[in-house]
């Protein structure tokens, strides 16, 4: 258990800049995610916390200890870091057994000692009695489970985990996902988990990083992403959120605030005050629209697409003044809504994102 | 600082000494003897000079043996340019039944001795070939046998590396995107005419790769002109440096080094098209790697079977056959029948000829002894080339290509110079001894036990290392009791090549050996000089089954053995 620091750590290989600044502070016993589009430098990341690669510049700090800086660089097996890989990484020459008590074996730990601590591990992950299979002879889920507690027996200062449910099927990832939590509350350890599914992130974790071409976009928690997401990014990314042009009305001090958006205005949330006449990013969740109620208040709009979901349907709209933007919201019944038909679309409370990019001040 | 410090800092010294060790190893197997060759060429007794230069290639027996190289090594290609090429695409391109089985038999040539496929060809078409004795047809006694002469030469090169262009030419071919196939199909070109204007063109860098390896073989190539040449006094630049080492002694070393760095310049020109060449075969236009459909031969399938069949017979069989029935005749040009037949030639050469009986445990022990030890050496080498990417031997893992790409006379002048005077400050003379045959079996078989290894590194998850490493575990401990479990299949695999080729060679041996060092190959080879065919036959015979045995071992060791280590296999 240890909280970890990364202290503006970079990373180039060669010319090319994979992280910029990240700064993250973990606390003791947090469980991280790490959240990001494919490519973003999430693994490398994690890599550079486990000791795999050195840093550019920056400090990382594991507990009281500086692990990597330019001019220091502890190697990963003196780190005490855990990592449950995104193949499992099971040895396939050694037993679940074998597997599972090989730091008790690098430790010279007695035979006794080993079987007990593996025995408890494997308990733990609901494994008991398969100490003498050969990983090869196991399903996805129970390979998942055997890194688990190798890791687990290791009794590590931080545990890593990358994309550890990208290769298991739908079904099982959700019970998986219900073990990595219970492994968290159980062992108690600092968890850093990398994932490109919002959902998994979003189910899990105590806060979560999101990741954006190599920089630290929002640390904050699953619900505070959701409501105030800080770059339009992180926008459309969460809960496939629409990010749209608008202007700056009015904003009093307690953050509330009311913008124009095409034909309408609306009201919505913001970050602080702003001058009134600004360009701003407004995000919106599908659930946040609705076609208006009266007919005659909120954005018109024509209907360009209807699909079913099972249920209910999902509508997809161009505001008749800017053609070219697609809105969406769910509506249970369609009830007179169809292709090529004019709507009115009353518009719920939004963001104002504050880091909006591409904007004059 | 800390013990955690000191600790760190003493692993961190023992994986530089490692590194560092390797180097050392692999340097002083590959680039020192070269390096001693390169310099002895350009000086005479310790002062620069360009006297033996000067003195080789003024010499008109030079460049007939120049001219004899080239012309043996261009007819070779060509001879197996046609039948590795034909062979190779009917079998990866169409419908025959017993694929694995026929390119087993069509590959097993590459395995045996080229000295051995000579023999064996001579005792089927000479005067004394009990074959044609059997069949009534043979030529008088006394007759010259026709295979005593360049075309007998370029005939049994040909056939001695078919198998080079057919490996690279299928390796092609499997890569081959099938959509590339079915595209041309679907848009109504006949199979033919995908062949004409989609495959061959595609084929051509594996092609020219495959020729230029087989030129290089060729060329370097000792057995073959050794066995066919010398009688017909046909002389090629291998055999002529044997011949003038023989002869003069080391008073020839400076223009027998001469003679060898000619021959290694040939040899890199063709390694150096075949590398290039290599490196063309880029398909990554299409992202699926399915195999095509093989062609459907129909009513033609029959026939074609017939011909490969018929082919394996002429190249394999025949000579096979023949080198056996010689092993078992009383004596030379004796009429082989059930009443003649005799395993005393057998019983010659394993109980009762001494050099023969010393050759069979020489060669066992250099090829057993470098087999181990490159097989040691190979598994930390290539982690730090494949994993670790580590600079300094990743340059000398492509330095450790030389000895084998190059012909092996080039190794023995480099060997012999290097080992004339003892080594300084050790005094220690491995000239005439057994230990220079062995220093030049690791240094030329170093690669052959490094790229299966290579590849299986290729192959593993590098994940399995770096779990262990966030367990604690130190290299030493890592590589214990992670990485060389992981990697001991392919190891062994490599161990086996190794053990196959140092066993059946000659090349290297012919120019080392000293009274009590002789060689298997050695001893053929001096029983032929000396007109004892039978004994050579029978020794000959017994290397073959040795071969076969260790083949069928490796055959077992089957799945284990990474993708792409054992040529045959699908
Ligand atoms: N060893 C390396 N050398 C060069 N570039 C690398 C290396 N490792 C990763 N990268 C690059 O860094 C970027 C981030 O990669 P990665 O950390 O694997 O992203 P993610 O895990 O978020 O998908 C990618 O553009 C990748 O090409
Ligand atoms: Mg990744």
């Amino acid at each position: 258990m240890a909280r970890l620091i990364l202290d503006r750590v970079s990373k180039s290989f060669g010319d090319v800049q994979v992280l910029q600044d990240v700064s993250i502070d973990v606390r003791d016993g947090e469980f991280l995610a790490i959240l990001g589009p494919s490519g973003c430098g999430k693994t490398t990341l994690l890599r550079l916390i486990a000791g795999f690669e050195r840093v550019t510049s920056g400090e990382i700090r594991i507990g009281e200890k500086t692990v990597s800086a330019p001019n220091r660089h502890v190697p990963p097996e003196d780190r005490q870091v855990g990592i449950v890989f995104q193949s499992y990484a099971l040895w396939p020459h050694m037993t679940v057994a074998q597997n599972v008590g090989y730091s008790q074996r690098v430790l010279g730990a007695s035979k006794d000692e080993t079987r007990k601590k593996v025995a408890e591990a494997l308990g733990v992950v609901g494994l008991g009695g398969f100490e003498d299979r050969s990983p090869s002879k196991l399903s996805g889920g129970q390979r998942q489970r055997v890194a688990l507690a190798r890791c687990l027996v290791q009794s590590p200062n931080l545990v890593l985990l990358d994309e550890p449910l990208a290769n298991l099927d739908v079904h099982l990832r959700a019970s998986m996902e219900d073990e990595f939590s219970d492994f968290h509350r159980r062992s108690g350890s600092t968890m850093v988990y990398i994932t490109h599914d919002q959902a998994e992130a979003m189910a899990m974790a105590d806060r979560i990083a999101v990741m954006d071409r190599g920089r630290l976009a929002q640390l904050a928690t699953p619900a505070e992403l959701h409501d105030r997401p800080a770059t339009e990014m992180i926008a459309s990314f969460i809960g496939g959120g629409m990010v749209l042009d608008a202007e700056m009305l009015a904003s009093e001090a307690d953050g509330r605030c009311v913008v124009r958006l095409y034909d309408a205005d609306v009201k919505a949330r913001c970050a602080r005050r702003q001058a009134p006449g600004r360009l701003v990013k407004l995000a919106l969740y599908p659930n946040a629209l609705s076609p208006s109620a009266d007919g005659r208040s909120g954005v018109a709009c024509h209907v360009t697409k209807l699909t079913y979901l099972g249920g209910r349907f999902r509508v997809e709209v161009a505001p008749d003044r800017a053609p070219s933007t697609r809105l969406f919201l769910h509506v249970d019944e369609v009830g007179g809504i169809e292709q090529g038909a004019a709507l009115r679309v009353a518009v719920g409370e939004g963001w104002v994102i504050p880091h909006a990019e591409g904007l004059a001040a | 600082m800390s013990i955690a410090a000191v600790e760190q800092s003493g692993r961190i010294w023992r994986e530089r000494g490692l590194i560092y060790g390797l180097g050392a190893v692999v340097s002083a197997l590959s680039l020192l003897p070269l390096a001693r060759l390169l310099v002895e060429s350009v000086m005479v007794r310790g002062t620069p000079s360009l006297d033996a230069f000067g003195r080789v290639l003024s010499s008109p027996a030079t460049w007939t043996a120049f001219r004899n190289s080239m012309e043996t090594a261009l007819g070779g290609t060509a001879i197996a340019f046609v039948i590795g090429a034909i062979v190779a695409i009917v079998v990866a391109m169409t419908d025959i039944r017993a694929r694995s089985t026929f390119v087993f038999c069509f590959v097993l040539p590459l395995m045996i001795a080229p000295q051995v496929t000579a023999l064996a060809w001579l005792q089927v078409t000479g005067p004394a070939s009990p074959l044609l004795k059997a069949i009534g047809m043979a030529p008088p006694l006394g007759s010259r046998n026709p295979l005593y002469s360049g075309e007998g030469i370029i005939l049994l090169l040909g056939i001695q590396y078919a198998p080079l262009v057919f490996l690279t030419l299928r390796a092609g071919l499997r890569s081959l995107p099938r959509e590339l196939v079915e595209a041309g199909l679907s848009s109504g070109a006949s199979k033919w005419m995908v062949l004409r204007t989609i495959i061959v063109p595609l084929m051509t860098p594996p092609l020219i790769a495959g020729l230029a390896l087989s030129f290089v073989s060729c060329i370097g190539n000792f057995g073959i002109p050794a066995f066919l040449g010398i009688p017909g006094r046909y002389t090629v630049l291998p055999t002529l440096i044997y011949q003038r080492l023989s002869g003069l002694g080391p008073s020839a070393l400076s223009e027998v080094a001469v003679l060898s760095i000619l021959i290694g310049v040939v040899a890199i020109a063709g390694i150096l098209l075949q590398d290039l060449m290599l490196h063309r075969r880029d398909f990554r236009t299409t992202t699926s790697s399915a195999q095509f459909q093989p062609f459907e031969l129909g009513r033609w399938r029959l026939p074609t079977e017939m011909l490969l069949w018929a082919t394996i017979t002429v190249i394999l069989l025949v000579p096979l056959i023949g080198l056996v029935m010689t092993s078992l005749v009383p004596a030379y040009g004796v009429r082989l029948t059930t009443a003649t037949a005799t395993l005393a030639n057998f019983r010659f050469v394993l109980f009762e000829h001494e050099a023969a009986r010393r050759a069979f445990a020489n060669s066992f022990m250099l090829a057993g002894g470098a087999a181990v030890l490159l097989a040691l050496i190979s598994m930390p080498l290539a982690y730090f080339v494949v994993w670790r990417r580590t600079w300094l031997l990743r340059l000398l893992n492509l330095a450790a290509e030389l000895p084998y790409a190059l012909p092996g006379v080039v190794l023995s002048i480099a060997a012999i110079l290097l080992f004339l005077k003892p080594i300084p400050m050790l005094g220690i003379s491995l000239y005439n001894t057994i230990w220079i045959i062995f220093f030049a079996y690791l240094a030329r078989f170093l690669v052959l036990g490094l790229r299966p290894v290579v590849s299986g590194y290729h192959q593993l998850d590098r994940a399995l290392e770096e779990a262990a490493q966030v367990a604690g575990a130190s290299l030493t401990f890592r590589l214990r009791t992670v990485i060389v479990p992981l990697v001991a299949p392919a190891a062994v695999a490599g161990a086996i090549l190794i053990f196959l080729t140092a066993f059946n060679e000659l090349t290297v041996s012919a120019l080392l050996w000293s009274s009590r060092a002789e060689t298997l190959g050695v001893v053929v080879f001096s029983f032929e000089q000396g007109g004892e065919s039978n004994f050579a036959a029978a020794m000959s015979v017994l290397t073959i089954v040795v071969t076969l045995a260790i083949l069928l071992l490796l055959a077992a060791l089957g799945r284990h053995v990474p993708a792409g280590v054992l040529p045959w296999r699908d």
